[in-house]
């Protein structure tokens, strides 16, 4: 009994120092190292809707590190005539910019500042370089509705700048820049496509019914439409700001916190549990000793 | 003729800065017989004829060789070879499916329109071929057999660099099996309002007109129709192009935000449609196996916020669709990432 009992404190104790360690371990292989970023990068892949991945390696460490190291990756910026060829395959703007999408939206914000620090300094020959600023992904309309941020406005005013000799570019921008889209998130996305992300002290104006109230008060025969309580309502729509918002932490800290609060959970669990355990073997065996 | 001994062929593959790839071949038959010796540039042309009660025109080819079943197809080999005695020269076709493979090599069979009966009996002796087609997309090449069994194919190949062939790069990428001297398909589409759509959707390579940035009208015949700026519009394009030819496409009430939303990209993948039925629209789902046609729609369901895809196919299996910048044949069905998996057609 004594050596089962031992036994079982010894597993216990095993079993503990996986729990601790596993996600310690974990945690330290998401960090990419230079190398295999490197590697990965060749066998990177990206497309004009903002999708992106890499066949070797995991896309989230893949995507972590273009996150970390955002600042060196636009810095160190060259562009390459050659990524057709996969021996010769380099990192893309345009890739740097979709993982960037995946920053809390403040960095987000210092990400847009640095890419035109870059592109007011030097011509890269870029094909049409103010689509890089157009969120795909997780900041799709997000200049348009944070157009009232101050770092959005001027992020705005430096792009109207830059791209002065392109009108189509231009238009969307003024009409970015005086708010003409902040209501048009909605608009042309799929149904269950998550909200846009909004920086502090913004809220989403709600898109629904607006242009469908406009054409009832201008005619009143007509009744096509959905009931106009059918959408969400304004207050669903509006959603908190991020809360990486409130201060600008680095990117690393905030991503790397969850695994100690679980590791934390889970040790508070396993003692509590060890400790009841251990409680209730005592009494079984003052139980057995009275007994005899 | 039975007694021709085995030629030697020697063939040499060059570029011509007229005609791209050019197959220079020369063939020494037995000299005692004939002394023909000389280079012959082979280069095959392909035209889509369009007949009619009086006439005979031909479809335009500036952008690909597209036909509708009703057409005939003319193949041509630049040369005539019947010095070769006995040589027969046979036109072969291959269907492409869906991923991006080929079904087997089949014989042409010819078609004559004027009934000319010794033409018809001796019709492998003919340099050029005029076929019935079907629906599809396909390879063509000539093969010209000779007494010993030996055999030179010839393919069809890219004269030019087909148009609108980058993806959305700052740096673009271009996609090289669309370059000239790469295999050049025809194109068959299912019908005339798919041949349609196609030369719609074709006329708009290059064009910036529903780039990402751009201003556009959901429905240009609805006064309340909005005007999107600052999104993706491959619906918009699709369903612009479709409406212009008379292959219209249900609009929908979006979230109550436009009572004119083109369907998107979910209603073209989706059986039946996410929104609205397309099927009742004349929409049709295809097969990817044997609905590879030019005209038809294709719809990748994608993955994350935005993605997706929703284009029109060109004659060769590209997807003629609106990207970021420009509408551009960028994907192909032979060379395209699993980004576009699984995919859907539909057809008219």
């Amino acid at each position: 009994m004594k050596d089962f009992y031992f036994n079982m404190h010894n597993i216990k104790i095993l079993i503990c120092y996986f729990i601790v360690t596993l996600p310690m371990e974990h945690s330290m292989a998401a960090s990419m190292s230079k190398q295999e970023f490197d590697k990965a990068v060749k066998g990177s892949t990206s497309f004009e809707d903002g999708y992106y991945d890499t066949k070797t390696g995991d896309k989230a460490e893949f995507t972590r590190y273009i996150c970390e190291h955002w600042l060196s990756l636009l810095e160190s910026y060259e562009p390459n005539e050659n990524n057709n060829d996969p021996n010769n395959k380099t990192l893309t703007i345009d890739l740097i910019c979709f993982a960037a999408e995946n920053l809390p939206p403040i960095q987000y914000v210092d990400f847009l500042d640095k890419l035109l620090d870059i592109l007011e300094a030097r011509d890269f020959g870029f094909d049409d370089p103010s689509t890089l600023f157009h969120g795909r992904n997780a900041k799709y309309s997000f200049l348009q509705v944070n157009w009232e941020h101050p770092r959005v406005q001027a992020i705005l005013q430096r792009q109207i700048k830059l791209f002065a000799n392109d009108p189509i570019a231009i238009s969307a921008l003024k009409s970015t820049a005086s708010g003409k889209l902040a209501d048009s998130y909605r608009t042309n996305v799929p149904d269950d496509a998550p909200y846009p992300e909004t920086l502090p002290g913004i809220k989403l104006l709600p898109p629904d019914g607006v242009l469908l109230k406009k054409i009832r008060s201008m005619i009143p025969s007509f009744t096509g439409g959905p009931p106009l309580s059918a959408g969400p309502t304004r207050q669903q729509r509006e959603r908190p700001s991020h809360p990486d918002d409130l201060a600008s932490t680095p990117l690393s800290g905030s991503y790397r916190a969850w695994p100690w609060l679980t590791i934390l959970g889970l040790l508070g669990g396993l003692i509590t549990g060890i400790w009841k355990y251990r409680s209730g073997s005592n009494r079984t065996r003052k139980f057995t000793e009275a007994d005899r | 003729v039975t007694n021709v001994e085995p030629v030697q062929i020697m063939l040499e593959v060059a570029e011509n800065e007229i005609f791209g790839k050019v197959y220079n071949f020369q063939a020494e038959p037995n000299l005692a017989v004939n002394t023909f010796v000389t280079y012959v540039p082979a280069v095959i042309s392909a035209e889509g004829l369009v007949i009619g009660p009086n006439s005979v025109t031909g479809r335009d080819r500036s952008d690909g060789v597209c036909l509708t079943p009703t057409d005939k197809l003319q193949a041509n080999f630049s040369r005539e070879i019947e010095s070769f005695t006995g040589s027969k020269l046979y036109w072969q076709s291959r269907k492409l499916k869906g991923d991006g493979s080929f079904e087997s090599w089949t014989t042409m069979v010819p078609s004559f329109f004027d009934g000319d009966e010794e033409e018809e009996v001796d019709n492998h002796r003919r340099v050029d071929i005029i076929t019935d087609v079907e629906p599809g997309v396909f390879q063509l090449r000539a093969v010209w057999i000779f007494l010993n069994g030996s055999q030179i194919e010839f393919p069809y190949v890219r004269m030019r660099d087909s148009r609108s062939i980058k993806n959305g790069d700052q740096i673009p990428l271009t996609n090289k099996l669309l370059k000239a001297g790469e295999l050049d398909f025809f194109g068959v589409a299912e019908n005339e309002i798919s041949f349609k759509v196609w030369n719609k959707a074709k006329s708009f390579l290059g064009s910036t007109r529903y780039s990402f940035a751009q201003e556009v009208e959901t429905d240009f015949d609805n006064l309340f129709s909005p005007s999107l700026k600052n999104c993706n519009k491959c619906n918009i394009f699709v369903t612009h192009v479709a409406k212009s030819v008379g292959a219209t496409t249900p609009y929908f009430y979006l979230w109550g935000l436009s009572p004119h939303a083109p369907i998107a990209r979910d209603d073209w993948y989706s059986n039946p449609g996410k929104h609205i039925a397309l099927e009742a629209y004349g929409w049709k789902y295809g097969n990817n196996d044997i609905d590879v046609a030019p005209g038809s729609v294709i719809a990748a369901y994608g993955t994350g916020h935005s993605s997706g895809h929703v284009c029109v196919l060109d004659y060769d299996g590209s997807w003629i669709g609106a990207g970021s910048k420009t509408v551009n044949k960028f994907i192909n069905l032979q060379n395209m990432d699993a980004h576009y998996l699984p995919f859907t057609i539909r057809k008219r």
